[in-house]
């Protein structure tokens, strides 16, 4: 009787007292949580081509505590995902831990064949792993991402959030073997994949921009060059290209500088191809008649400064377009003392100095542009050749794309769109746009700028039958350790467009460090190489000369 | 049991009467039958049978269901990997660089000369053979990417 009493009260505690306590073990042990991971978008060239995919996979990891057999177990594991055996016995022989990486990103049949050994102690994860079909192609531009998926660089960092999606999850129930049980599915959130990106890079002639950077680059001798291919009109960066690149299918194998995206990322000193600012300016205020000479010496002393042409020559005549077409330091220099320092900086701004793009680049730089308040006395002749000023890449052609554009600036970006989920494409906003100068001026600048590359710096630049309209630029680089400009040491550039009567694109040509040190000589046959390639990929007819500027200095 | 139900239901025998009399009120009754079991016992077997085999009729499709789910999900990692694998193929196939060293391989290059012809609006016809000025480039450089 008090046996049967003893067994009736422990029925009453486990079934009333400990009840729901053992009910929540009971349901531990039967539910499992499951993330659903979401597959990451894809970054697509202009035309639909992946430059960027995520392709399924899966993670391999080791429960050390469940594996009985070591040895063998790492000598399976090593054979199938081509690993080292020793590491992969490490791995799963790591005391304390219940859960240690084996492989990440393994491709599913090659997983598959793990699995079907059903090795004690080894699991799976769904991931997925990216690809890069295209290589280093635009490398700098996309980035990469990291084991876990994220985005570390580039666009992938930028867009991480839409690229990503959101993941899901699943509670489902299982028997004991471990086998689900179909209808017992508890909570079901499927996953939302990413959004695709569609970028403004076409992959074509982003290709012809890098083949021909790198020979440009090789040719001359030099460390490195950028190389963009703009819309003036949409501000549609067409191709980006920085040498030396990376592939990003194995970023960790290339040296981290070669990760950065210098058009966007690094401030340089422009050299010449900043005389068009002064230029614009002045036409623009009406300071300086399009027929008016300036007596133009070799050297002017302005402080303790004394600047000089680069080429000899006495007191010569020139007119605007002549200070232009021969990159005159000099007549640059009068020309930006006739506009005022207050003038000259507000233009500085407006054509986007000082100031990031927009374009929401990681680590965009703004460059380098003082306030006007802590200018000294050499800063405006300075600043009007190209010195005392950081500028990026982009940044200087957006300034030659605002020229292009009829004296509007229009924000450049990289992005078209994305195609969302059902597969619908949904346009980027258009770019901002402000207007800089007038028509009229961006005309007048234009045929300046079209009759250097004729009869000026910039010969090697044209395209007999359209027409380029830019600007040569030579500047020293800093010193790395003190004050002063390095002697040997340069960047040569070439900036212009084309047809330069009727533009449809802007090509910024950048070496740094070139054995020839001219821009006309190293970065102007990069520039013709470039539009040539474009002018025919996007098919633009050619046009009318445009009309010879007023000038002085008698031509050829 | 039924002589006793008869009992309770017989009236007292008045004094002095002759028991010959009352005895003619009496009459057999039929003993009630057993009630049968074996009905009952069969329908309770059938029931549990249909029971038993309904129980492991649904194992068996959960079950069933089980591995057919298994069965599809694998299917899907498969078509998945597929397709992956043909998306994968298609976009290395149409990188520039391979396209470049293909036509390479087989010799192409591309024109010396690209001419472009400026269509009559009216005619609908060239206006002249050739009005365009060179464009072309030089084929894919070396070192591409």
């Amino acid at each position: 009787m008090l046996g049967l009493f003893g067994i009736l009260a422990r029925l009453v505690e486990l079934q009333v007292a400990d009840a729901s306590t053992y009910q929540e073990m009971a349901r531990e042990q039967r539910l499992r949580s499951i993330v659903l991971p979401a597959s990451r978008g894809s970054i697509l060239d202009r035309d639909g081509y992946e430059l960027a995919m995520s392709l399924p996979a899966k993670a391999v990891f080791a429960d050390p505590a469940l594996v009985r057999d070591p040895l063998e177990v790492a000598r399976a594991v090593a054979a199938i995902l081509d690993l080292d055996e020793g590491e992969v016995y490490d791995a799963v022989t790591k005391a304390g831990d219940r859960f240690v990486y084996i492989e990440r990103g393994v491709d599913l049949v090659t997983a598959g064949r793990l699995e079907e050994l059903e090795l004690p102690g080894i699991g799976f994860l769904e991931e997925s792993r990216r690809h890069y079909p295209a290589g280093a192609l635009a490398s700098q531009v996309l980035g990469f991402v990291g084991t876990d998926g994220g985005g570390l660089e580039g666009l992938e960092l930028q867009h991480d959030r839409l690229l990503s999606g959101r993941p899901g999850h699943a509670v489902v129930e299982e028997d004991p073997s471990g086998t689900l049980i179909p209808q017992a599915a508890i909570e079901d959130v499927p996953p939302v994949p990413g959004n695709d990106v569609v970028l403004t890079i076409d992959k074509d002639l982003q290709y012809r921009a890098q083949a021909s950077l790198a020979s440009a680059v090789r040719a001359n001798k030099a460390k490195g060059g950028t190389l963009i291919v703009m819309d003036p009109h949409t501000g549609d960066i067409l191709a980006l290209a920085v040498y030396p690149w990376f592939d990003p299918n194995e970023f960790a194998e290339a040296e981290e500088r070669l990760w950065r995206n210098t058009a966007l990322i690094d401030a340089y000193e422009p050299g010449s191809v900043n005389k068009v600012i002064a230029a614009s300016a002045a036409v623009e205020e009406g300071l300086v008649p399009l027929n008016e000479t300036f007596s133009v010496p070799e050297q002017i002393q302005i402080y303790d400064r004394v600047y000089h042409d680069d080429h000899s020559h006495g007191v010569l005549q020139m007119t605007l377009a002549d200070i232009v077409t021969h990159s005159s330091n000099v007549g640059a220099i009068m020309v930006a003392d006739a506009v005022g320092a207050g003038h000259f900086a507000d233009y500085l701004q407006r054509f986007g100095f000082g100031a990031r793009t927009g374009v929401g680049f990681p680590g965009e730089s703004p460059g380098i542009l003082d306030p006007v308040g802590s200018w000294t006395g050499t800063t405006l002749p300075s600043i009007a050749i190209g010195q005392a000023i950081g500028v990026t890449s982009v940044q200087m052609a957006a300034v030659y794309a605002t020229i292009a554009n009829g004296g509007v600036w229009v924000r450049p970006r990289l992005v078209r769109g994305t195609v969302e989920e059902g597969g619908a494409f949904v346009a980027a906003p258009p770019s901002d746009t402000r207007r800089v100068v007038s028509g009229r001026t961006a005309q007048a600048v234009t045929r300046m700028l079209s009759f250097a590359v004729q009869v000026g710096t910039g010969e090697a630049a044209e395209i007999p039958g359209f027409w380029v309209a830019g600007k040569t630029g030579t500047a020293r680089k800093p010193l790395p350790n003190r004050l002063g400009y390095s002697e040997e040491r340069h960047i040569a550039s070439f900036i212009g467009f084309t047809p330069a009567s009727r533009p449809a694109l802007v090509v910024a040509a950048v070496l740094d460090e070139p054995e020839t040190v001219y821009g006309g000589i190293a970065a102007a046959p990069l520039f013709q190489d470039v539009a040539r390639s474009a002018l025919a990929l996007l098919r633009v007819p050619p046009a009318a000369k445009p009309p010879t500027p007023p000038h002085a200095v008698p031509t050829g | 049991m039924s002589v006793a139900r008869s009992d309770r239901r017989s009236r007292p025998i008045p004094r002095g009467r002759p028991a010959a009399r009352s005895a003619s009120h009496l009459r057999v009754v039929r003993p009630r039958r057993a009630p049968r079991r074996i009905p009952f016992l069969l329908a309770s077997f059938v029931l549990i049978g249909l029971l038993v085999t309904g129980v492991v009729i649904t194992q068996a499709l959960v079950s069933q269901g089980s591995f057919r789910m298994r069965e599809l999900a694998r299917e899907v990692a498969s078509l998945q990997q597929a397709n992956g694998d043909l998306r994968r193929e298609v976009a290395d196939l149409s990188a520039p660089e391979r396209l470049a060293d293909e036509a390479r391989r087989l010799d192409l290059v591309l024109p010396e000369h690209v001419y472009v012809l400026t269509v009559n609006e009216r005619s609908g016809r060239p206006a002249g053979s050739s009005l365009g000025e060179r464009t072309g480039g030089e084929g894919p450089g070396t070192g591409a990417p």
